[in-house]
């Protein structure tokens, strides 16, 4: 039987750049125009299937990207795995937002959590205000992945969740986690063989 | 005929479908009957198959809304009319007709045409035709056989057996359960609820404390956690359903407890016995040492009203009888033998009877009301239940119950005896069967002696836990309100009660002399609770935890010694008081109860302890079982289908507001708010506040919330109360804006996503909860401060702090020593509010107008505020490490020379403290002399008088009154510390700044 591995990843970044729209998009395949901005932190699953048959189940934590809100997020990128620091094409200053997300996750976060950058709505390419060289140039200087993306149209949003599970550690040490552990979820749990365990015991609100 | 009788034994849902008569065939397996538990009074067992009889089978359908037809096969014995002089039916056996359910039938063999030869042929059955043998089985328990020659009904009833469980399989094809069988239940002359009560321990406490440990983003057992909420939901919202407002019958329970000291009863018990309610005979020869019980004293407003929950005056629903005597009594005897045979083998009853006498005796002319309903004894412990010969018929069940604790193990002289009653309720029409309530009474003896208290909250918990009853067969139904139902019959715990009470005698030696005991009654139970050890354990939850007890306001009830060496209130001087016999309860929410009564009877003087007494009137609600298993199956069914671990839609929460503002708020002054939050998803949600990281608390000290946890079906709304109160804990860091008043909490949707609520309010900085320090460094009026960096260097630092010595100033300019109750009545919250504000900003405090006495409100005010201040310091004046110091002095000139010891802000306010205390003692010698020479002059008026020129004796000083009140407050004891410093030897310390 093939390996599934399961990560957690948290979505990082401005109100409105589009996080929640990016979850929605690659869980459900859907687009909402008109959604309610979040105002706390969303739990969703989705697996990827890899070409080597390896399955990687992402468990994500979409937080509110309000600044009154700050304070919680390292409650949600705390021993996460990966992290997706998303601005929005069309507002430079979302991008500067982004920049103190990674510089706070390099500090904060743990060390060998993985970023990717993000720019958001490409499909209003004609209202942009950041370059593509521009956001390439910092992901390439701080070693961050890099990819634009349109929640919209659908543009580039697999492929993204994708790439950061091909270059998640196919055998990584677990991660600290809360005392009782969730049955089958293993929440913050890295790379987590779920084949070795009860399958019966999966409990995923979203399985879709 | 035959139709009629059954008829009236059915409920009116149910109908008889066919009914058979017969002749049934024993089993071998059931000849045995286990041993039945000695000294149980009542008989314990259903009735056990007693071999061959006439039986009726009657195939039983019952319709309901919901789920359709549902069937069972009653078997009915046939009791022998010549006995009774009328056809009686017993229900011997049910057998649901569910999908394991079978019926086999087999022809007799006509030569010998009964199943296994040595039945003969029933005399009611004369057919010529060969007979039946009949095996019903529901798959689970024993098969039972019968035999009939009722060929007719025969095939009917096959038939009707063969729809019905056609019918069980469409509708519930894997419940084996029908809820209408419930009332019918094993036991055939008891109709029992078909749960046990929930353990005590749950239902006394929130939901959320039985959660997993979880916090933001890292949630805890998530499934585990919705189940718990929604079982929570489904048990609460039936049984809240059907109790509305329930007709409710108080059940009057006299509780007594008694360590006899190995003595054979010797006197008349009748005061403590007696059915009188405690609080007439209070104590009448101590009457004139104690004053009268004032209510809490200020120090208590903090802490008390949290930890000792005051039992509500008493009820104003109708006893069950006019008269105010008992339905029950329940009497525990400690130390009923003490010899050392005893402890090896407990085979004599002599003792235990003369006792059992001894309490009819003192009941008097009463003692034909009452019988005796059950009793246990171990060793020397014993327990035992009279009850109203009328009220005999509504106790269904008694078990009892003992374990041993101690060095001597299992046959120790230490441990517990216990009784569980269940009490059914007097059918209404409208409840034609009520269900049941179990009461269940312990009587423990633990460890002896304070050495040993770590040894006795073990045994605490090791009898909670070891102590049980049972196999209770009668628990055996599954039902919805009981998920977890056992597949055999449970053993239940003490805690699976309605109402529990422990009676315990714990021996023990307490630090007080016979001053303490006279001002600690005079103050109420706070200063008590900060020595008591049994308080002590309960409050740092090491035994006890979650049980009331009753407001103390009798005298300790131990150590009493006859003869030589007894202090003038009979205590052995050898021995400290103390208050080793208790009485505590505990209650589930839906069966209220009322103590009238806790009292111990000094009159009773045969033994070292004194016998307590306590009245409890318990609520006992009439609901109707069929009620409550119909609306829990319907609450059921909304929920049944949701399988949390297969959820298809997201459990979606919103709340209405995601801020709240709490505007101004003050300190003492607690202000709620509430939000709303609303089910908008298409599935069940549960939820929970969560904390930032594990095991840490979800809010700040100053906020609290309720509930912080629930469960809500799709379109439900609950409103949650979000309540800001800060205390002398959470207010020094606010007074000095170090912290905020501004939080953010997270409410999480199991399953779900997280919301976040902020929650804030402008905070009025106030003197109160400040540390001496950083009062003496402050510029001006501490709502002027501008945050901590604006204190006076310490260089600068005045040598007390303003505000004390404002409100001490305006105490010693005022005449208030002339107010009665002064420092032990409160003051009106409202004025306290206004000093405080007052000496927050500086303001003039409320003025006397020209030539008029001073407001007797404004000084007790005042006094209070001065007490609340005293506490609310984060340090008390004398700094703990100090205390045990302090307490080594036996002389003034030592106590003196301690002030060089203490930092140098605490030595001003001790002086001032002790000056003002000084003061008021001196005034108050003054007046007494002043009175004397009057008295003295007028001669004797009346007898009054003469009584209490007597009393002054006993009574304290003013000084020593006063010493009593400030010294727990100046040298305030540390909770937490393992052994606290005794009040008598700080009380010491205080006066020798008060006298001279
Ligand atoms: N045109 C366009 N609009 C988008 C895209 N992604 C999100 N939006 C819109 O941007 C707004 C904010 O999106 P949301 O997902 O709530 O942002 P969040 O606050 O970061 O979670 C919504 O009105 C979305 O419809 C995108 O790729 N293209
Ligand atoms: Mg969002």
């Amino acid at each position: 039987m093939s390996k599934q591995l399961q990560f957690k990843l948290v979505l990082l970044g401005e109100s409105a750049v589009g996080k929640s729209s990016l979850v929605l998009r690659f869980v459900k395949d859907q687009f909402d125009d008109y959604r309610e901005s979040t105002i706390g932190a969303a739990f969703l699953t989705q697996t990827v299937a890899l070409d080597d048959g390896t399955t990687v189940k992402f468990e994500i934590w979409d937080t509110a990207g309000q600044e009154r809100y700050k304070s919680l997020a390292p409650m949600y990128y705390r021993n996460a795995n990966c992290a997706v620091v998303v601005y929005d094409i069309t507002q430079s200053s979302s991008l500067d937002k982004a920049r103190n997300w990674i510089r706070e996750l390099q500090r904060q976060a743990d060390p060998s959590i993985i970023i990717a950058l993000c720019g958001n709505k490409s499909d209003l390419a004609a209202r942009r205000q950041v370059t593509q060289e521009e956001a390439q140039k910092y992901a390439e200087e701080e070693g961050l992945m890099w990819a634009e993306t349109s929640a919209k149209s659908g543009d580039g949003v697999a492929d993204i969740f994708t790439a950061i599970a091909k270059k998640l550690p196919t055998t990584a040490q677990p991660a600290a986690r809360a005392g009782a552990a969730r049955a089958g979820a293993a929440t913050g749990r890295a790379g987590v063989d779920l084949n070795k365990q009860n399958a019966a015991t999966s409990n995923d609100p979203c399985n879709c | 005929m035959t139709d009629r009788v059954l008829r009236s034994l059915l409920r009116p849902s149910e109908f008889v479908r066919v009914i058979l008569e017969g002749r049934s065939v024993p089993r071998r397996e059931e000849a045995d009957s286990e041993a039945k538990e000695a000294d149980a009074t009542l008989d314990e067992k259903a009735v056990v198959d007693q071999g061959e009889y006439d039986v009726l089978l009657a195939v039983v359908g019952h319709l309901d809304k919901v789920t359709g037809e549902s069937g069972s096969v009653f078997i009915y014995r046939e009791e022998d009319p010549s006995s009774s002089g009328r056809r009686t039916l017993i229900l011997q056996h049910i057998f649901p007709i569910h999908k394991d359910f079978s019926l086999g039938i087999s022809q007799l063999d006509p030569q010998n045409d009964t199943a296994d030869g040595d039945v003969p042929r029933s005399p009611t059955t004369t057919l010529p035709d060969p007979g039946f043998s009949m095996e019903l089985s529901d798959g689970k328990s024993v098969p039972f056989t019968l035999v009939t020659y009722d060929k007719e009904h025969l095939s009917t009833a096959l038939l009707a057996c063969r729809n019905l469980r056609e019918a069980s399989l469409k509708h519930s094809s894997d419940t084996e359960f029908h809820p209408w069988l419930a009332p019918y239940a094993l036991h055939p002359s008891s109709w029992l609820s078909v749960i046990p009560p929930r353990d005590l321990r749950y239902s006394t406490q929130p939901a959320h404390h039985r959660l997993s440990s979880g916090c933001a983003g890292l949630p805890g057992d998530e499934i585990a956690d919705f189940m718990t909420l929604r079982d929570e939901w489904l048990y609460t919202k039936a049984q809240h359903t059907v109790q509305r407002d329930p007709a409710r019958q108080g059940l009057r329970v006299r509780v007594g407890t008694f360590n006899v000291n190995g003595k054979m009863p010797s006197q008349d018990l009748s005061a403590w016995i007696g059915g009188l309610s405690g609080d007439e005979q209070v104590q009448d020869e101590w009457k004139h040492l104690i004053p009268p019980i004032k209510e809490i004293s200020p120090l208590s407003l903090g802490e008390s009203g949290k930890t000792i929950p005051e039992t509500g005056p008493a009820t104003a629903e109708p006893p069950i009888h006019g008269s105010a005597d008992p339905d029950l009594f329940v009497l525990a005897f400690q130390e009923l033998d003490l010899s050392t045979e005893a402890l090896l083998y407990s085979t004599k009853t002599t003792r235990k009877d003369a006792w059992t006498t001894a309490v009819i005796a003192a009941l008097g002319d009463k003692g034909e009301l009452y019988e005796k309903l059950a009793s246990k004894q171990l060793v020397g412990m014993f327990l035992i239940v009279l009850v109203r010969k009328e009220l005999r018929s509504n106790f269904v069940g008694a078990r009892t119950g003992a374990v041993g604790a101690g060095i001597m193990g299992i046959m120790g002289n230490k441990g517990a005896v216990a009784l569980r009653l269940t009490y059914r309720p007097e059918p209404t029409p409208s409840t034609p069967i009520p269900i049941a309530a179990t009461l269940t009474f312990v009587n423990a003896h633990l460890a002896a002696f304070d050495e040993m208290l770590e040894r006795r909250n073990g045994d605490f918990r090791d009898i909670s836990r070891r102590l049980e009853f049972g196999p209770c067969a009668e628990y055996m139904w599954d039902s919805p309100l009981d998920p977890d139902a056992p597949s055999e019959p449970p053993m239940l715990n003490i805690y699976s009660s309605d109402l529990l009470v422990w009676m315990v005698s714990l021996p023990t030696g307490k630090d007080m002399s016979q001053i303490d005991i006279v001002m600690t009654c005079n103050q109420g139970v706070p200063t008590l609770l900060k020595f008591d050890q049994l308080k002590s354990s309960m409050r740092n939850k090491k035994a006890f935890e979650g049980f009331k007890e009753h407001t103390i306001s009798h005298l300790p009830t131990y150590r009493f010694q006859n003869g030589i060496l007894t202090d003038k209130l009979g205590y052995d001087m050898k021995r400290k008081p103390a208050w080793t016999d208790r009485v505590l309860h505990m209650t589930s929410p839906f069966v209220p109860v009322h103590q009238l009564s806790y009292a111990s009877h000094p009159e009773v003087s045969m033994s070292d302890h004194k016998p307590v007494s306590a009245d409890f009137i318990v609520e006992i609600p009439v609901v109707d079982t069929m009620d409550l298993e119909t609306v829990a199956n319907e609450l059921y069914k909304s929920i049944a289908s949701i399988d949390p671990e297969e959820l298809t839609d997201m459990p979606v929460l919103k709340l209405d507001e995601t801020t709240v503002d709490f505007e101004k708020v003050s300190y003492d002054r607690p202000t709620s708010k509430n939000l709303v939050l609303r089910n908008t998803g298409k599935v069940p949600a549960a939820f929970r506040f969560f904390p930032r990281e594990i095991e840490k608390p979800i809010t700040p000290e100053w906020l609290q919330i309720s509930p912080l946890a629930g469960f809500l079906l799709a379109g439900e709304d609950i409103s949650i109360t979000f309540t800001v109160h800060v205390t002398s804990k959470s207010a020094a860091t606010l007074n000095l804006g170090t912290a905020k008043l501004s939080t953010l909490i997270i409410l999480h949707t199991t399953l779900g996503q997280d919301l976040f609520i902020s929650l804030g309010g402008q905070y009025e900085s106030t003197c109160f909860g400040n540390s001496l320090s950083v009062l003496a460094r402050l510029p001006g009026p501490i709502r002027e401060l501008q945050g901590e960096d604006a204190l006076l260097p310490q260089a600068q630092a005045r040598n007390s702090s303003r505000e004390l010595m404002k409100l001490i100033g305006w105490l010693m300019s005022n005449d208030v020593d002339a107010v009665d109750g002064l420092f032990v009545t409160p003051g009106d919250e409202s004025l306290i509010a206004q000093i405080r504000e007052c000496l927050d900003t500086n303001a003039d405090f409320p003025a006397t107008p020209e030539g008029q006495d001073v407001d007797t409100n404004l000084v007790r005010a005042m006094a209070t505020a001065l007490l609340m201040f005293l506490d609310s310091l984060p340090e008390p004046v004398i700094p703990s490490h100090l205390h045990a110091h302090c307490a080594g002095i036996t002389s003034r000139d030592a106590a003196y020379e301690m002030l060089s010891v203490f930092p140098p802000v605490s030595v001003n306010v001790w002086i001032s403290v002790t000056a003002f205390l000084h003061l008021l003692a001196y005034q108050a010698e003054q007046r007494a002399s002043a009175a004397e020479t009057k008295a003295g002059d007028s001669a004797e008026e009346d007898s009054e008088d003469v009584r209490t020129a007597v009393e002054t004796d006993s009574t304290p000083s003013r000084a020593e009154q006063l010493a009593s009140i400030f010294a727990p407050v100046l040298l305030r004891d540390d909770i937490e510390a393992a052994a606290p410093v005794s009040l008598v030897d700080k009380r010491r310390f205080l006066l020798y700044f008060m006298q001279g």
